[in-house]
Parts: C-alpha cells; sequence; structure tokens
C-alpha cells in the first residue's frame, strides 16, 4: 500500500510555527522536509503517516529508537506531536537539521582519503555502541544513512527499519526477508533469520560502508545485475582490501573482513569487541 | 580451567574421594544426574559435594524428552505427556518446565551453576531453537541468586559436519542470553575418538566464536579427544568411569538398561592420550623393555607400573577410574598456566608430543590394542594446525 502523501500547502498549514519548509527527502513510511521555524532556526521536520496498523507500529518503533540514541553521532530530538493533515493522522518529530552532505554524495565513487576512512570508522563504532547500548539493531547503515556535515561530524540518520532486539519482530517469519537495503544487507538479513539478527548485522554493513569508502565502490553490487546480489551476499567475498587498496593498513584491511564475514557467529559479536580490534589498527603510515 | 565429574553407576563414594584429593575449589565438582539416583540420593550426592566444598551442577538428561527410562522421570520437575502438543512443547508447557527445572535445582539442590535442559538433535529445526530459546530465556528471568545459567545443547554428528546448519546453531547460540553452554556431541559413528577432521574442525570454529561471544563453555561426557578444545577456548570439561559417560550417546536416557558396563581394566596412559591393558603393560615390560615409559602417575598407578607383573598387581576398575579422572584433569588443569590465546599451540604441542610417543611404542614393537589414539593423532595435530590457520586472527583475540 502507497503511503499517503499530502500537498505541500496543506503541510504548511498544519504546521504551525515555521516560516518555511522544504521537503528533502521522502520514504515508505514517512516525508523530511527542511523547516525554518519563526524564530529563524532551522530544524528537520519528518511526518509519519499513521494510516495502517503497520505503518503506525513501524513509526512508533522508530520514534522509539530517535528519541533513545543520543550524542554527537544522531541528530537531536526537539519535541513531537500528532496532527490530522487532510484527515490522516500523522506524528510529526521534530528534530537538528544535519547541514551537510551524505557520505554517499561525499564519495560519489572515488575513493577517500584513508585519513578520513579512519576517522569515519570511529565515529560509527561509536554510533553503533550507543545503539547496542539502547538494545537496537538499526539494519540500516549505508552510505545515504550517514550525514556528514561540513566539519566532518558523522551522523547516523533514519531508523525507518530500526529492530528492538527486546521486542517482537514487524516481519512475518513466513515472509522471504525483512525491510533492508539489499546492497548492504547482511546474509542474515537477505535469508531473515531474525534470530540471528543483532548488532553484528550493523557492523557487517559497517564493514561495506567501509570498503566502499576505501575504494569507491561496493565489493558486492558493483559490476552485477540486481537479481544476482542476494546470492551474492550469501557466498561472494569481497576482494581483499589491502589488494584493491594497497595503502591501507593491513590490520584495517582484516578488520573490514572481519566485519563483513558471512556467518554472524564469526564476526565481532560486540562493538566494544570490534572497537578493541579497530583501536589495535597501526595508522602510522598517515 | 574447571574439571568436572560426570556420574555414572559407582561414582558417589569416588567422587567424594576425588574431590577430597582435589582440594576441591571453584574449578572442581560433580554433575549430578537422576540417570544412576533417585532423587533422594540426588540429594544427599549434592549436599557432599558442597561440603567438600565443589561445584554441585544437575544434568536434567533431558535428551529424549519421550524417555521411558523409570529413575531420569521419577524427579519431580519431568514433564508430564500433556505438556506436548504432538512432538514439541506447548509454549507454556515449554516455559513451565524450564521454571521447574531451574527451581528444582536453585531450591532443592542448591546448584553452583544453572544447567538447562536441552533435547537432542541431530538436524536443526526452528522449533528446536525455539524451545531452547524459551529455556535461556526462562534461566535469564528466573530467580537464581546470582548463579550463572547455561544452556545444553546435545547435537549429533549429521549436524555438526552439515555447515550451513551448524552456522546457523552457532550463529543463534551466540545470541541467546545466557552465560554459556553445556555442549553435549555425538561422535561420528560412535567413535571413542573421532577420526573426521570436518567435525573436529567445525567443533573448533564454533567453540571458538561462542567463547569470542563471551560464552563458557562446558564439554559434558568428555574424554582425552577433548582436551584438544582448550585450544578454542574451552574452560570446562567432564568426564566420568565408564565409557558411557565420557562420549555422549543419547540412547542411553532412552529406556532403563539391564547392563551397561564394561568389566575390563584398562590405563590411561596420558602420555600417549591411549589406554592400554594390563596384560598389554606385561608384554611391554617384559618383551619390550619399556619399563617406565608409561605415564604419568597418579596415586593409584603407582601400584600398576612398579609391578613386575602389571597384569597382577592390585589394579581394580576403581583404580583404572580413579588414574584416568587424575591424569585427565592434570592435563586440563595443565592448560590454565598457559594465556587463551596460546592455547591452540599448546594443544598442538601436547597431540604431537602424545604421536610421538605412539612412535615410539611402535619402534619397540608395541601392539597398541584397540583403545589407542594412534589412529585419531595424526587427525588432531592436522585438525588444530589448520584450525590455527584458519583462525589467526580470532584466536588471538581469546
Amino acid at each position: 500500500m502507497n503511503r499517503f502523501e499530502p500537498a505541500q500547502t496543506s503541510v504548511q498549514m498544519a504546521l504551525t510555527g515555521f516560516r518555511s519548509l522544504a521537503k528533502i527527502g521522502a520514504g515508505s513510511q514517512k516525508i523530511v522536509f527542511r523547516a525554518e521555524r519563526n524564530d529563524g532556526n532551522v530544524c528537520a521536520v519528518k511526518l509519519y503517516p499513521v494510516d495502517t496498523v503497520q505503518r503506525g507500529s513501524r513509526a512508533e518503533r522508530e520514534i522509539q529508537a530517535i528519541t533513545a540514541v543520543t550524542g554527537p553521532q544522531f541528530a537531536t530530538f526537539h519535541g513531537m506531536r500528532r496532527l490530522p493533515i487532510e484527515g490522516v493522522e500523522f506524528v510529526v518529530i521534530e528534530e537538528e537539521f544535519i547541514d551537510g552532505d551524505t557520505l554517499k554524495s561525499r564519495m560519489s565513487g572515488t575513493p577517500l582519503p584513508i585519513s578520513f576512512v579512519r576517522h569515519l570508522g570511529g565515529q560509527l563504532l561509536e554510533a553503533l555502541r550507543v545503539i547496542e547500548a539502547c538494545r537496537l539493531v538499526h539494519r540500516d547503515i549505508k552510505p545515504d544513512n550517514v550525514m556528514i556535515s561540513s566539519a566532518d561530524r558523522v551522523v547516523v540518520i533514519d531508523f525507518g527499519i530500526v529492530r528492538h532486539l527486546d521486542e517482537s519482530s514487524l516481519t512475518a517469519t513466513w515472509a522471504p526477508r525483512g525491510p533492508m537495503t539489499l546492497a548492504y544487507a547482511a546474509p542474515e538479513q537477505v535469508s531473515n533469520d531474525k534470530a540471528a539478527i543483532a548488532i553484528r548485522t550493523d557492523l557487517y554493513a559497517m564493514g561495506l560502508v567501509l570498503y566502499e569508502a576505501a575504494t569507491g565502490f561496493n565489493p558486492i553490487t558493483t559490476g552485477v545485475s540486481r537479481d544476482t546480489i542476494p546470492g551474492r551476499i550469501l557466498t561472494h567475498s569481497p576482494e581483499e582490501l589491502a589488494r584493491v587498496r594497497p595503502d591501507v593498513p593491513a590490520e584495517f584491511s582484516r578488520f573490514v573482513h572481519r566485519l563483513v564475514e558471512k556467518q554472524a557467529h564469526r564476526r565481532p559479536q560486540t562493538v566494544q569487541a570490534a572497537r578493541q580490534l579497530f583501536d589495535r589498527i597501526q595508522w602510522s603510515s598517515l | 580451567m574447571r574439571f568436572f565429574l560426570q556420574m555414572g553407576y559407582g561414582m558417589l563414594s569416588m567422587n567424594r574421594d576425588l574431590l577430597t584429593r582435589y582440594a576441591a575449589g571453584a574449578d572442581a565438582g560433580v554433575i549430578v544426574w537422576p540417570r544412576t539416583t533417585d532423587p533422594q540420593q540426588a540429594l544427599s550426592h549434592a549436599q557432599d559435594v558442597h561440603r567438600l566444598r565443589g561445584s554441585v551442577l544437575f544434568d536434567s538428561c533431558f535428551y529424549a524428552p519421550r524417555s521411558e527410562h523409570a529413575r531420569i522421570t521419577s524427579f519431580p520437575y519431568w514433564p508430564s505427556a500433556d505438556a506436548y502438543d504432538t512432538t514439541e512443547f506447548t509454549a507454556e508447557a515449554g516455559r513451565q518446565f524450564a521454571e521447574e527445572a531451574i527451581r528444582y535445582q536453585v531450591e532443592t539442590l542448591r546448584v553452583t551453576e544453572i544447567l538447562l535442559p536441552g533435547s537432542f538433535v541431530n538436524t536443526i529445526d526452528q522449533q528446536w531453537l525455539d524451545t531452547h530459546r524459551q529455556f535461556a530465556e526462562a534461566g535469564a528471568k528466573a530467580e537464581r541468586g546470582g548463579r550463572r545459567v547455561f544452556s545444553t545443547v546435545a547435537i549429533g554428528e549429521d549436524l555438526i559436519v552439515h555447515q550451513q546448519s551448524f552456522d546457523r546453531l552457532i550463529n543463534e547460540l551466540t545470541t541467546f542470553p545466557v552465560d554459556g553452554v553445556y555442549f553435549l556431541y555425538r561422535s561420528p559413528n560412535g567413535q571413542y575418538l573421532t577420526t573426521n577432521d570436518v567435525f573436529l574442525l567445525n567443533l573448533l570454529i564454533g567453540f571458538l566464536s561462542l567463547s569470542l561471544a563471551g560464552k563458557e563453555i562446558i564439554i559434558g561426557y568428555a574424554n582425552q579427544q577433548d582436551l584438544i578444545f582448550a585450544a578454542a577456548g574451552v574452560g570446562t570439561i567432564a568426564s566420568g568411569n565408564f565409557r558411557n559417560v565420557r562420549r555422549f550417546n543419547p540412547a542411553i536416557f532412552e529406556e532403563q538398561e539391564a547392563q551397561d558396563l564394561s568389566r575390563k581394566t584398562w590405563f590411561y596412559d596420558g602420555n600417549s592420550m591411549s589406554e592400554f591393558r594390563t596384560e598389554q603393560l606385561d608384554i611391554a615390560y617384559h618383551h619390550l623393555g619399556m619399563r617406565g615409559r608409561f605415564g604419568p602417575r597418579s596415586p593409584e598407578a603407582d601400584v600398576l607400573l612398579d609391578a613386575i607383573n602389571p597384569s597382577q598387581a592390585d589394579w581394580p576398575e576403581r583404580s583404572s577410574f580413579m588414574h584416568f579422572l587424575q591424569i585427565l584433569r592434570e592435563q586440563w588443569i595443565g592448560f590454565a598456566q598457559v594465556p587463551r590465546n596460546r592455547r591452540a599451540a599448546a594443544a598442538s604441542a601436547m597431540v604431537h608430543l602424545a604421536a610421538q610417543q605412539i612412535t615410539g611404542y611402535r619402534n619397540s614393537r608395541f601392539a597398541l590394542g584397540q583403545r589407542s589414539a594412534a589412529d585419531a593423532l595424526p587427525i588432531y595435530a592436522d585438525v588444530l594446525e589448520q584450525f590455527q590457520a584458519l583462525e589467526t586472527d580470532r584466536i588471538a583475540e581469546l
């Protein structure tokens, strides 16, 4: 069922306290605006239609998550309210507007400097540490969901398909697979092995993001047809990072390959374990 | 490193003697079971072990849920037939059974750590995983006075050698809300010492993943083969007297057996990780000049190894068992002297030394007999070498 999308004028009329709204994104669950308050401050406004039970539940999970995670690696939550727009109930979230680019646009198919890759790795680990502590799995870590501010602040966004480990799954057990972005999905997501999904699932995606940041390409999806991707996720091991980009430290290459192990039990099981590996990397050549 | 005594026929007094000898502390204890004890004996033995300052654990022997074994099913936690929905528990009954089994261990036996029930499986399925996760969740929620909780995982050779299934099992176990796993495996073809390299390598890799996930592993029904699993971070093994408690066989929990004892007496030669008959030692001493080459010694073994004719020595079954358990414990506890991430190399060295010993026996024309580790040791050596090569980074993290 397609998400209901109200006209922008209706949104503008319903949302009081803003002098301008500019739509900057829309997904299956929400519409996102850059909003300028009457006092001149800028924030992000997210509109979640709760017109179906499923959408309502997902929106509720996302809101729980974004109010739980705090720290410089996340947008600051400002507030929430419920509003009817064009006769449909919406949940409206206001949060910090991150002024910057997505990691995807920063990369644009070219390898990033190793010093930045190192910074990115450290910041993503910190973000995942917070996510893990909240008993969450983001499940959609990817370059589009990582914002980079002009001061190189790294911010993880979009908890739209977050999994709460202490709550029942919203995906049917019989479903072939749960929600995901295929290009960064871990094998356990592709096979909908729900019990195996844990923070190590996000660590897998982080490994692919780092690989891509260091090389400029996603080793699972690049140069192959879309219908072969699920199979490659389950069976294809990326070429050794240190061979593709010889100037990365060998320990960093090994670290990335540990994160993208096909079998979840072979990856670091906690962010702390991953952090210990990351901190042992000799970056001296930088 | 901890070494526990696994119950078996005639183990009650041996447990007391061995625990006294060990000057038991946290690294020693007994896994009480219902198979050869009634509830009153189990309680009284648990109290004895507590008095001797040993750890008390309880194996509920739930390997065959439809068991007709009179002793096993006589214990108060055992589920009634109406707890099942065809073959598996109903959801509520599963939770209640786990709670009953925990309550029995905590309130009656006052165990040191809790072993959750677990049924034997040789092919993995979602229902088995769900039921055992439910047990684990019941353990996590139970009033347990700070006791650590272990899932019981009893599995067969088909599951272990089937890579996809075994990975799936380990993937799930690493997320169970428990402190560790009481792990029981049935060997391929019922071999006492396994020569299946894939089987052993998969176990090593699985144990390594569980260890790195912070799960403590207790290998139950262990023998000298299980010494190699120190390489993967395994912290505890449990072994007993007869072979049916040194190698896991789920069939023994299904029905009461009229006679399941093997009445021959053997000598465990830790040097070669092998067992020999006393008559073999006679030949070795008198015809091959091999006196002094068997060992290590235990308090029981002196009378045998110093005898002119070992087969005429006072070497009853009990001495044979006490010696085996003493030496196996020493070999296991010896790994405590080695940092965890160097135990793979230490296990490898142990296996190589044992293999050299076997070569020496062969060179002396000693007939190795049916319980030697001659066939298994080269497999252990190869598997440990492969394990170290494949898992260098992860072993370093132990």
